[in-house]
């Protein structure tokens, strides 16, 4: 298994850069996410470490060798990095049984027939597809279709496992039934992956790390709690997960609304935010709510039963919040609630 | 009080089941009976005729030798030059998009005419080669099987070409990336992924190529006859224009039925590979394919590319251009040798040529009028409306237009020989059976695009005319036709160019001061007067271009090329 590192990796069409200056290291057998939304620039980042983009500038290692390098003239094509890739569209050849699509890159590499059926029998056997090997892809269901394509992916036990968007054409059940697959493959095979999603959820149970882009350019790299609890600016923020948005600015020790001044919440912003205008993120989970007692009162503007929870949009001080409170606790819409916030967080 | 109301639905399925019977299911149900017909009895006699009468089967040999040679051709380069455009950074490609479709431009007969100019007996190549070379005889002869293979192939090509580009460029480029990753190189890639998958489209071309040439009249007429070279569409000919003998219309029959059977065979073909799914491999989102890196062969590659452009399309324009300007066929095309007498000649002296240029666009605006009237009906019953037997009225339509020619020239013959009962007026030998034949052959056309067009109009829109208070007929008139015209248009030039270059129908239905722009330009070629016939072939071809452009002007380039 191996490293993959991209340094200061940039890609220009033209006068526009779809990436710039990406650099992360995704360390042996490691789950890293590139996450962001369409067009942000994750799936060309992917398709430059499997090679069909070659960089501008900057420089792609899979483990010590270099493959990508303009400045030195290092192009080393897809059918050489040795890397297992599954397309969004699965790409699973329609003209090949299940099997033939399978010992397909073993077929390449000249491997006997005998080990083709070994190897072959043994990636089916992990993605339970052992019995439907001599079907075509046409008599194969979407999530059948997409095991094939892991199986083709794995077959040549490649040093990283690059995924683009695999579990986008899948209905809600059996993308749940995907993810948990993909993490115990990884489990077995220690392979390093590479995914590039849309869906923040799946980013979150899925990988070790996310790397969040927008508009070609890294926002935070970090485990799923880190860039949960801790975005590093708004946009991480705004997309990972919901959050509330108060503007304001610092008063003494605490944070006075911009809507309206005289209120004052008990947090103080940290003294490296210089700026006096900033922004305070509240996660809806973190604002407690109560008939009579709190840091502030609001009234509800809305409200919404999802079973779990309800959801209010509450006013305060020509803000609007949303907050989640215990399915149990019911608040009329026009009622006067409480709020206590817990955590915060502050951008300039 | 009660009024007699007509479904007016019924009404309009009445009227195109009864234009169908006219047009098309009582001249085919002529051909067919007159097949089993033989000294006024029935009678298989007439395919025992034609089947072993010597000089018939040699022309099923020829046609079969000729078409499948031609479709080889025409597969492997169409193939080549799809794949070069589409798959590599071959300079100029956006131009060779362009210009490997022009052929199609040229009608056949006109392409065998200007190969005749340049690789005829006194040739302006071979002209060129003997005197280059000293030698006395011609570097190569056209006149033949291999003359007529080339311009077949040469013609027929852009068939191909079109089917594998469409089919290379929608084709999803993650399959292709799929087999790179598992450690294929382009080539490798190229030969077990991209041509299997598009192995049925390019069968499916093949096919279509076979068919029409097997069909084709034009070039083995004019590359054949004079070496008395026959393949079944000109033996066909022969039989009903020259032969005296009994019963030979009905031996003719036979072979035209012979020959649409060989050419269904291929239709069905077709049919299979296309309807073929398994093989699905388009992809919703447009994505750029890798393409090869020609790297230095592109040079050879490009010029190799120029050549063939050169060689399909400028070298027979230019050469029968050069022939309409020189003042007797034969001469070096020098300055002091060129003239505009010639067509001077076709536009103001020669009768028949005159006529030949007014009947076809009298002709063609009428036929794509009344067809574009025609399948704005036919259409609506095929694709809004769930009447049983509209699946036959589709198939009905597009008879004439898959069969062979010459089959529904015979048809239209034998169907109208007879006068016309209570009237006492008959057809034949008059123009209105080229009409009534162009009308049947080339209504697919318009029913296919106004197909196309009605699918596109939500039956909601009708409805709601409906529920406003129109009736069938209103809202047919009121919502329906203008939500289709452009579509309605399209087909009426769809109708109109083909019209223009028509000759394997015209050439068994002419008479007389009925001649047609295709007849008479083949008239004159068969009767020497080659000059004349090329400077008349010069202004079909710029008719045909002028056509072509506003064609594709008025459809915003959807249509035309």
């Amino acid at each position: 298994m191996a490293t993959v590192t991209l340094e200061q990796i940039s890609k220009a069409f033209g006068a526009t850069f779809a990436v710039k200056d990406f650099s992360a290291t995704i360390a042996d057998g490691e789950f890293v996410t590139f996450l962001g939304p369409s067009g942000c620039g994750k799936t060309t980042c992917l398709r430059m470490v499997a090679g069909f983009i070659d960089p501008t500038r900057g420089r792609v290692s899979i483990g010590a060798r270099v493959v990508s390098d303009p400045e030195r003239k290092i192009a080393v094509p897809p059918e050489e990095r040795g890397v297992g890739m599954v397309f969004q569209s699965y790409a699973v050849w329609p003209h090949m049984t299940v099997f033939a699509n399978v010992a397909y890159p073993l077929k390449i590499k000249s491997v006997s027939k005998e080990e083709q059926r070994q190897r072959v029998g043994r990636a089916l056997e992990l993605m339970k597809m052992s019995d439907l090997a001599d079907r075509f892809p046409h008599q194969l269901s979407g999530g059948q279709q997409q095991r094939v394509a892991l199986a083709r992916a794995l077959v040549m036990n490649p040093q990283v496992l690059l995924l683009d968007e695999p579990l986008s054409n899948l209905d809600a059940k059996l993308r749940e039934e995907m993810r948990l697959e993909l993490k115990q493959l990884q489990k077995q095979t220690g392979v390093t992956i590479i995914f590039v999603t849309h869906d923040q959820m799946e980013a979150m149970v899925m990988a070790d790390r996310i790397v969040v882009m927008n508009a070609g350019i890294i926002q935070q790299i970090g485990a799923p709690r880190e860039i949960y609890l801790k975005p590093a600016n708004r946009f991480v923020g705004e997309f990972i997960g919901v959050a509330n948005f108060l503007s304001g600015r610092r008063r003494g020790d605490g944070f006075a609304l911009a809507a309206s001044p005289q209120i004052v919440l008990p947090f103080q912003p940290p003294a490296a935010l210089t700026s006096d205008a900033l922004v305070m993120m509240v996660r809806p989970q973190d604002i407690a709510l109560h008939p009579s007692q709190g840091q502030l009162a609001a009234q509800v503007a809305q409200k919404m039963f999802v079973g779990d929870a309800t959801e209010y949009f509450v006013s305060v001080g020509g803000e609007t919040l949303r907050v989640r409170g215990a399915p149990r606790e019911d608040y009329a819409v026009g009622a006067t609630v409480h709020l206590t916030i817990s955590a915060g967080q502050f951008f300039q | 009080m009660k009024r007699l109301r007509l479904n007016s639905g019924q009404a309009t399925l009445a009227f195109a089941v009864l234009v169908l019977t006219i047009l098309v299911v009582y001249p085919l149900a002529q051909l067919v009976y007159q097949s089993i017909q033989y000294n006024q009895q029935w009678s298989l006699q007439s395919y025992l005729a034609a089947m072993t009468s010597e000089s018939n089967l040699l022309a099923l040999r020829h046609s079969l030798e000729v078409s499948l040679a031609a479709m080889l051709g025409s597969t492997v380069l169409g193939t080549f030059l799809a794949w070069l455009i589409a798959r590599t950074d071959l300079p100029g490609r956006n131009f060779f998009r362009t210009a490997f479709v022009l052929p199609f431009l040229i009608p056949p007969f006109i392409g065998a005419l200007a190969w005749l100019q340049i690789l005829g007996p006194v040739g302006y190549l071979n002209k060129f080669l003997m005197t280059l070379t000293g030698a006395s005889e011609p570097f190569w002869n056209i006149y033949g099987p291999a003359g007529i293979v080339l311009v077949m192939m040469l013609h027929e090509y852009p068939t191909v070409f079109i089917s594998v580009l469409g089919g290379l460029e929608r084709m999803n480029p993650e399959l292709e990336e799929a087999a790179q990753i598992s450690g294929g190189r382009i080539f490798r890639v190229m030969r077990d992924v991209t041509l299997p998958l598009m192995m049925p489209t390019i069968a499916a071309g093949a096919l279509l190529v076979f068919i029409t040439d097997i069909a084709n009249f034009g070039v083995p007429a004019i590359l054949g006859f004079s070496e008395n070279y026959y393949v079944l569409t000109t033996q066909i000919y022969n039989v009903i224009t020259r032969s005296t003998q009994p019963n030979s219309l009905n031996i003719a029959a036979a072979m035209s039925i012979l020959l649409a059977l060989v050419s269904g065979l291929g239709i069905f073909l077709q049919r299979f590979y296309l309807s073929n799914k398994e093989f699905a491999v388009i992809s919703g989102k447009s994505m750029q394919p890798n393409v090869v890196k020609l790297g230095a062969h592109r040079y050879w590659l490009f010029a190799l590319a120029l050549t063939l452009f050169v060689i399909a399309t400028v070298a027979p324009l230019v050469a029968i251009l050069l022939t309409a300007l020189v003042r007797a066929y034969g001469l070096p095309p020098l300055p002091e040798n060129l003239t505009l007498q010639n067509f001077y000649d076709v536009l103001m002296l020669n009768q028949s040529s005159r006529r030949g240029i007014v009947n076809s666009l009298g002709l063609a605006v009428t036929a794509a009028t009344i067809i574009s009237l025609l399948s704005a009906f036919i259409a609506y019953i095929i694709v809004k409306t769930k009447m049983r037997g509209r699946a036959l009225l589709d198939f009905i339509s597009n008879a004439p237009y898959t069969l062979p020619g010459t089959v529904v020239a015979l048809a239209m013959i034998l169907a109208w020989l007879k006068p016309l009962p209570l009237i006492d007026f008959r057809l034949y030998n008059t123009i209105w059976i080229l009409l009534v034949a162009y009308v049947a052959r080339y209504l697919a056309f318009g029913v296919r695009t106004a197909a196309g067009s009605l699918a596109q109009v939500h039956s909601s829109l009708e409805e709601a005319a409906r529920i406003s208070g129109a009736g069938w007929l209103q809202s047919f008139r009121d919502i329906v036709i203008p939500l289709i015209r452009p579509g309605l248009f399209a087909g009426w030039f769809l109708v109109f160019i083909p019209c223009l270059r028509e000759l394997t129908i015209s050439a068994l239905l002419w008479s007389t001061r009925n001649e047609t722009i295709g007849v008479v330009v083949f008239n004159l070629q068969q009767s020497g007067n080659t000059s004349a016939s090329a400077a008349l072939a010069v202004i079909m071809i710029a008719v045909l271009l002028i056509a072509n452009l506003i064609t594709r002007r008025l459809t915003g380039g959807k249509l035309g090329y």
